[in-house]
């Protein structure tokens, strides 16, 4: 799954396309700031032309008029001033007449005589060399005569730019707050993204900061629609969990209380059995008698454990995988169970040896683990030869938790290493009260938690190995 | 002593009748829970056997509504060993001690026992395991007739071992409730308890099974 922040991609957007319409908006401003210099050009060029046409006195224009013969050596030194009108010297004009040009200003084009069908003022374009000239010729009255006034575009565009400035210097002292739109609008945008994609941010932090098993519905006061969909799917999900929950309690409680209440019905009448018997026993002194009790006694005990494993199994049973794991220390538990059959290892005065790594920690069932950890000492002390050496061992690799008991006593057959796990199969030899569910029990424990149980010879001694590897 | 036996089961119930007349004891016999608050109300007894299960109500209830009441007569359980928690839950609703089912008799005669003579001094709660005698209160300790200085730890080791007498207590068992009092318990700290644990009180009384634990015989 790859992740984006929506916050960042609106950023990016927002202040893209306001930077991209600021561009837009001030280049439709130099293309319209162009079309008004064209325009302001042609009108001042039209004006030009129709002054310089009324301005010139006509009576010069009258053949051999010796005025005007000196007036046209005057021009031809310096352009005359037209004074009043505007024009003078530095103004682009030309005056034509007769097919020639008469007066013409300084700077002013090489040109054709201008004409056109019909027209007595018209705008065109000329080429001089590279540069390329707006004219406006008006025809003077009555005469073969021409006004033309002229301009250098490039120049007119040149203008552009200080014109610019100027308009800018003006808005700028006029209307500062033009000016400040542009950061503002940033800082607006930032701002109003920021607090708009706040409850978004808000609302998953405040999940992920849920602790972990906490299943209720997310509440919270302003929800934003667009993930209101998300929310109602979560909290209808932590529904479904609460409910199943409930009912895997429900079951359990009922499961436990059933299999509570089967031991005691199995087990009061066993115990009826057994003090009966003992109670006989004391109360008789014949030897035969005292030895039929006694075995009636240990007839009780074996049916008893068997009852007791039979319960067990019960108790672990498919629903048992779905409660959750938790935090199990297996080196206290090995030590309680070692001193539950306390008595018992004294009794066949066995070397009870015990080494516990450091760190035991496993997740897992307790009940369900201790049940294991019982079984299996139970059956290497039960299985131990008089005399003999139980050694119990936890130790840990990079990736597991093994638990290693050993006892000497008989070897466990090739032949029965298969389907010793298999329910009510007991070790040969059996004067002991097994009662063969020991190893499913184990084994059943071994499967909830993804352990493997191994059955081997031992190094150190003839007897039993046996490893449950946790992996962690 | 006089035993009030609270069993709903016929058998067992008559065959424990028959066991405490053996033993030298008297015992009343009732198969519920009411039956049971009527003979309190009416007659005095010395304990009081009670079942796990009766068909009325839960044994652990009705243990918590005596000692409410202000029943503190020493309550020996019976409970079945496939729920260690029962164990647990009977001892905190008030009962002194337990039995799981099936039991030697010789096992339920030595607890009665024992159970008889903390009635005597049942007021302050002190434990009496044959010649030891130990008294939270007061935090004493006697051996007979004598008394015996403890240090605080050993005085909590010693009493988790008489509360368990008879059966082992493993190392880290007693780590673990020395520590809840103590907190300065090291690892090698019980070892070195035990041991002057030992030459005050004679070294007969808390036997050590190499690998397991330490308990103290109940007599």
């Amino acid at each position: 799954m790859t992740f984006f922040s929506v916050k960042a991609r609106l950023y990016l957007y927002t202040f893209s396309i306001t930077t991209l319409t600021w561009i837009l908006v001030l280049a439709a401003v130099i293309v319209g700031l162009r079309a008004v210099v064209i325009s302001l050009t042609e009108d001042a060029l039209e004006i030009r032309s129709e002054i310089l046409a009324s301005a010139l006195p006509l009576s010069y224009f009258d053949e051999g008029d010796p005025a005007l013969v000196n007036w046209l050596e005057q021009v031809a030194q310096t352009p005359p001033d037209f004074v009043d009108t505007g024009i003078d010297s530095d103004s682009s004009y030309q005056i034509w007449y007769n097919g020639e040009v008469i007066i013409k200003s300084y700077i002013s084009p090489t040109m054709p005589e201008p004409s056109q069908e019909g027209a007595s003022s018209f705008f065109d374009h000329v080429q001089d060399e590279d540069i390329v000239w707006l004219t406006h010729a008006t025809k003077i009255k009555g005469k073969d005569a021409w006004a033309v006034a002229t301009e250098d575009m490039e120049l007119a565009f040149e203008g552009i730019v200080p014109f610019s400035l100027i308009i800018f210097v003006f808005i700028g002292e006029n209307f500062p707050y033009v000016f400040i739109i542009l950061p503002l609008s940033f800082i607006s945008l930032f701002f109003g993204i920021k607090k708009a994609i706040s409850p978004i941010i808000e609302i998953s932090n405040k999940i992920e900061a849920r602790v972990d098993n906490d299943t209720s519905s997310i509440k919270i006061k302003k929800n934003p629609i667009e993930i209101k969909a998300l929310i109602d799917e979560i909290n209808l999900c932590y529904e479904v969990i609460r409910r199943n929950e409930t009912e895997l309690n429900t079951s359990l409680e009922s499961e436990k209380k059933f299999t509570a209440n089967a031991a005691h019905e199995l087990l009061t009448p066993l115990a009826a059995i057994k003090s009966e018997a003992q109670l006989r026993e004391r109360q008789t002194n014949d030897p035969v008698q005292k030895e039929g009790l006694a075995a009636i006694s240990l007839r009780v005990d074996r049916a008893t454990h068997t009852v007791e494993q039979l319960v067990t199994l019960a108790r672990l049973d498919p629903k048992t995988a779905q409660e959750k794991l938790k935090d199990v220390n297996l080196c206290n538990i090995i030590q309680n169970v070692s001193a539950e059959l306390g008595n018992k290892i004294s009794e066949k005065n066995i070397d009870f040896r015990i080494s516990l790594s450091d760190n035991c920690n496993l997740k897992g069932l307790v009940s369900a683990i201790s049940v294991l950890c019982r079984n299996l000492v139970d059956n290497a002390v039960r299985y131990c030869s008089e005399n003999g050496t139980v050694s119990i061992e936890v130790f840990s690799n990079s990736s597991n938790l093994i638990l290693r008991i050993k006892n000497t006593g008989r070897p466990i057959p090739d032949y029965m290493r298969d389907y010793i796990f298999d329910r009510f199969v007991r070790g040969a030899g059996e004067e002991e009260t097994g009662s063969g569910l020991g190893m499913s029990i184990v084994k059943r424990v071994a499967e909830i938690h993804r352990a493997e149980v191994l059955l081997s010879d031992p190094e150190d001694m003839i007897g039993v190995q046996v490893d449950v590897i946790f992996p962690v | 002593m006089k035993v009030l036996l609270v069993e709903d089961d016929p058998q067992l119930g008559a065959t424990l009748e028959r066991a405490l007349h053996h033993d030298g004891s008297v015992c009343e016999w009732v198969k519920s829970a009411e039956d049971a608050s009527l003979a309190l109300d009416v007659s005095v007894f010395d304990l009081i056997i009670l079942d796990w299960m009766l068909p009325d109500q839960q044994g652990i209830d009705f243990l918590k509504e005596a000692r409410h009441k202000g029943i503190t007569l020493p309550v020996l359980m019976l409970t079945a060993r496939t729920a260690t928690s029962e164990k647990i839950e009977g001892l905190d609703s008030g009962a002194d001690d337990y039995l799981t089912k099936p039991f030697d008799l010789d096992e339920l005669f030595a607890r009665l026992r024992s159970l008889g003579r903390r009635r005597e001094v049942r007021a302050s709660s002190i434990i009496t395991v044959g010649q030891l005698s130990l008294c939270p209160d007061r935090h004493e300790v006697k051996l007979g007739d004598t008394e015996i200085q403890l240090s605080k730890t050993e005085f909590i080791i010693l009493k988790k071992l008489m509360e368990n007498a008879g059966r082992y207590v493993s190392k880290s068992q007693l780590e673990e409730y020395a520590y809840t009092w103590d907190n300065c318990v090291t690892p090698n700290a019980i070892e070195a308890q035990i041991s002057r644990l030992r030459k005050r009180l004679g070294s007969d009384i808390i036997s050590t099974l190499r690998g397991v634990g330490y308990k103290v015989e109940s007599i």
